[in-house]
């Protein structure tokens, strides 16, 4: 396919000849049907789409956490589609993180006990888990909330927190889906920024699926699915990308 | 690891105070039912072995000539109770003792006053009397030529030979002056001599209506009685009693002494077919309690369902963020594994509570012929309050018992949490 995001590295996340068919009360869904995509290192993509077009799966087979049922999808050096369930786990655990639209903060953890749950899947000690934990809601400006339970959080904050969470075994890679959909607008930019902020600053590829054109225009590609396919790629604010090459 | 992921289950266990509660009170009414219904087989089999008597009487074997001639044989070949019966029977592996006694083959009578009590009169060697058995209430362990050691239910069965009327009259032997009659039937005469108690023993032996007296005593009554000096070629003892030196080689030295070609009867005999008879009860009383555990399981079970069902997005959370299946399955098995933990602890605990109710109501229950306890099968007082015995295997293996019940309830459920799709379970409603 043709490259449009105006740099010729070696793709960091790729997808090649993606299908994801499944059966769904007798006739076949085509959720993928043949998706081509390569995404460079520290490139903030957004996947726009009406729903029902893919666009979640296409995120979701990029991270490890659904298989396509063709073609071939890799991150790095990995190829996920040839690993076993664990091996994709370990791959999550280390190379994603996940924000979503509905947050998925657990309800009985406090903010601080939130961000650091994925710790404890990583074997990581307790006090060192809440260290890592509470410097991160700090950067995020939640430094006076670690005690809070999600449910005396607001939305925007209960969305910076299960950022803080995303950020926790420092991945590369951060993947949204929705991430502002139940937040207000003004929520939402704060939100988009500092996932911008990350991208910029810290180097991470963000991946996000979105039907808010206003989310897009933060991103420096984007990528429009329909019936599965891909049917539009656009660079966006080109100067940005440019600029990401000067600061690295 | 597993510890982080133990406070993670014990975290979302105290989510549904109110449904753990229920589920793991599932668990306690079965764990309290097996342990109870089981220690109630042990409190009965208490009871039946205090019912045998004292712990000496399961040592004991008793020793009869045989009574059937085995094919080939003459009846002058079956070993009889005889110096050299008693000689073999010392070398029997597992031997303490062995007690043979001569009866007296003449009337015998105590005689107070004017009352007489009769009794089943037994010469022994008095170097023999420690391995009897039998415990001192009064006096001395000794047997010299004129002494007598008295069965506990002598005193109270003396009676005037000359009422119309049969009228137990209970005499102190220890403390009373008194006299051995000895009578011969086939001429009429009759010897008195002074007689000197040296002892008496305490009741629960299979001695309660004997009186001891020294060997060569009896032997004497005997040659007098008979006119005849007696032949250690022929002599026979009227019984042979040998003792085990312990409850385990009972059935051994029993099985060896039938080996001789004699017959033994032992109470240790007997007790095992009861102990078999109790473990049988055990098993089957066991088992009615395990059904209301089973139930308790599907509690468990139904809980653990609606628990994964409930967070089924915390579970795509879980292995979003990187939990492996074996994690999720390790967390619920965890919580389910617990609730039947906390319930067989509780379990226990009421167990204790029910066992001190029960028993002391049994201990405080009036006995008698009217007493409401009358259908029990034992005597109320003979248990001393302990009709629930619980030992420390007993609760134990309940705890854990339960343990299994909790996690092989929480089993299905928890793999098909683990099993779960991320991406269906994140998307799910």
């Amino acid at each position: 396919m043709a490259n449009h995001n105006g740099n010729h590295r070696t793709p960091y996340i790729s997808g090649y000849g993606l299908r994801k068919h499944f059966k769904l009360g007798g006739q076949v869904v085509r959720a993928l049907d043949g998706v081509d995509v390569e995404i460079p290192k520290g490139q903030f993509l957004a996947i726009m789409g009406p729903s029902g077009s893919g666009k979640s799966t296409l995120l979701y087979v990029m991270g490890g956490l659904d298989r396509p049922t063709g073609g071939e999808v890799s991150v790095g050096n990995k190829y996920l589609h040839s690993m076993n369930a664990d091996e994709l786990a370990r791959f999550r655990r280390e190379s994603i993180g996940f924000i979503f639209q509905q947050f998925h903060l657990v309800p009985t953890l406090t903010a601080l006990e939130n961000v650091a749950l994925p710790g404890v899947f990583a074997g990581i000690p307790r006090e060192v888990r809440e260290k890592r934990a509470r410097q991160l809601l700090n950067t995020l400006g939640m430094g006076e909330r670690l005690d809070h339970k999600p449910s005396q959080l607001s939305g925007g904050q209960q969305q910076r927190v299960a950022i803080a969470r995303a950020l926790f075994n420092n991945p590369p890679i951060i993947m949204g889906d929705e991430p502002t959909g139940a937040l207000d607008s003004k929520t939402g930019q704060t939100v988009m920024n500092l996932l911008r902020w990350l991208a910029t600053r810290q180097g991470k590829t963000v991946v996000l699926v979105t039907h808010d054109a206003g989310v897009a225009s933060y991103s420096d590609r984007l990528l429009h699915l329909r019936d599965g396919r891909i049917v539009d790629d656009i660079p966006v604010a080109q100067q940005e990308i440019e600029d990401l090459h000067v600061i690295r | 690891m597993f510890s982080e992921l133990a406070g993670l289950a014990i975290g979302n266990l105290f989510r549904a105070r109110a449904r753990l509660a229920m589920t793991a009170g599932g668990v306690v009414v079965g764990t309290s039912a097996v342990i109870l219904l089981v220690a109630l087989t042990f409190g009965l089999q208490r009871s039946a072995e205090a019912g045998i008597g004292n712990s000496s009487a399961v040592t004991e074997i008793q020793v009869y000539p045989s009574w059937e001639i085995p094919p080939g044989q003459s009846p002058e070949d079956i070993p009889q109770l005889n110096l050299e019966t008693v000689q073999k029977l010392w070398r029997i592996p597992g031997v303490a003792a062995v007690i043979p006694m001569v009866n007296l083959q003449v009337g015998g009578d105590l005689m107070s006053g004017d009352y007489i009590a009769g009794a089943n009169i037994v010469g022994i060697d008095p170097r023999l009397l420690p391995y009897l058995g039998i415990t001192l209430e009064q006096g001395t362990l000794s047997l010299q030529p004129g002494e007598m050691i008295v069965g506990p239910y002598i005193g109270e069965n003396f009676f005037d030979p000359t009422s119309e009327f049969y009228e137990p009259v209970q005499v102190d032997v220890y403390n009373t002056p008194l006299k051995f009659r000895v009578t011969n039937w086939n001429n009429g005469t009759e010897l008195k001599k002074d007689i000197k108690v040296s002892g008496t023993f305490a009741a629960g032996t299979s001695f309660d209506y004997t009186i001891f007296m020294n060997v060569n005593d009896i032997i004497g009554y005997n040659e007098w009685a008979s006119g005849q000096e007696t032949d250690p070629e022929t002599f026979t003892f009227g019984q042979v009693l040998v003792r085990a030196d312990s409850r385990e080689t009972t059935i051994d030295v029993t099985n060896a002494i039938k080996d001789l070609g004699l017959n033994a009867y032992s109470m240790g005999e007997f007790l095992g077919q009861m102990n078999n008879f109790f473990r049988t009860m055990r098993l089957i009383l066991g088992g009615v309690g395990g059904v209301a555990l089973l139930v308790a399981a599907f509690g468990v079970a139904n809980t653990m369902t609606m628990a994964i069902l409930e967070r089924t997005k915390e579970i795509g959370l879980m292995k979003a963020i990187g939990a492996t299946d074996r994690d999720v399955l390790t967390v619920f098995l965890i919580e389910s594994g617990l609730v039947g933990l906390a319930g067989g602890v509780v379990g226990v605990l009421l167990s204790f509570i029910l066992r001190r109710v029960i028993n002391q109501a049994v201990a405080n229950a009036p006995t008698g012929e009217d007493s409401v306890t009358n259908f029990l099968p034992f005597n109320t007082s003979q248990i001393g309050g302990n009709l629930i015995i619980i030992p420390t295997d007993l609760w134990l293996f309940a705890i854990v018992l339960a343990t299994l019940v909790g996690l092989g309830a929480g089993l299905f459920p928890s793999l098909r949490a683990a099993r779960l799709s991320p991406v269906i379970a994140l998307k799910q409603e």
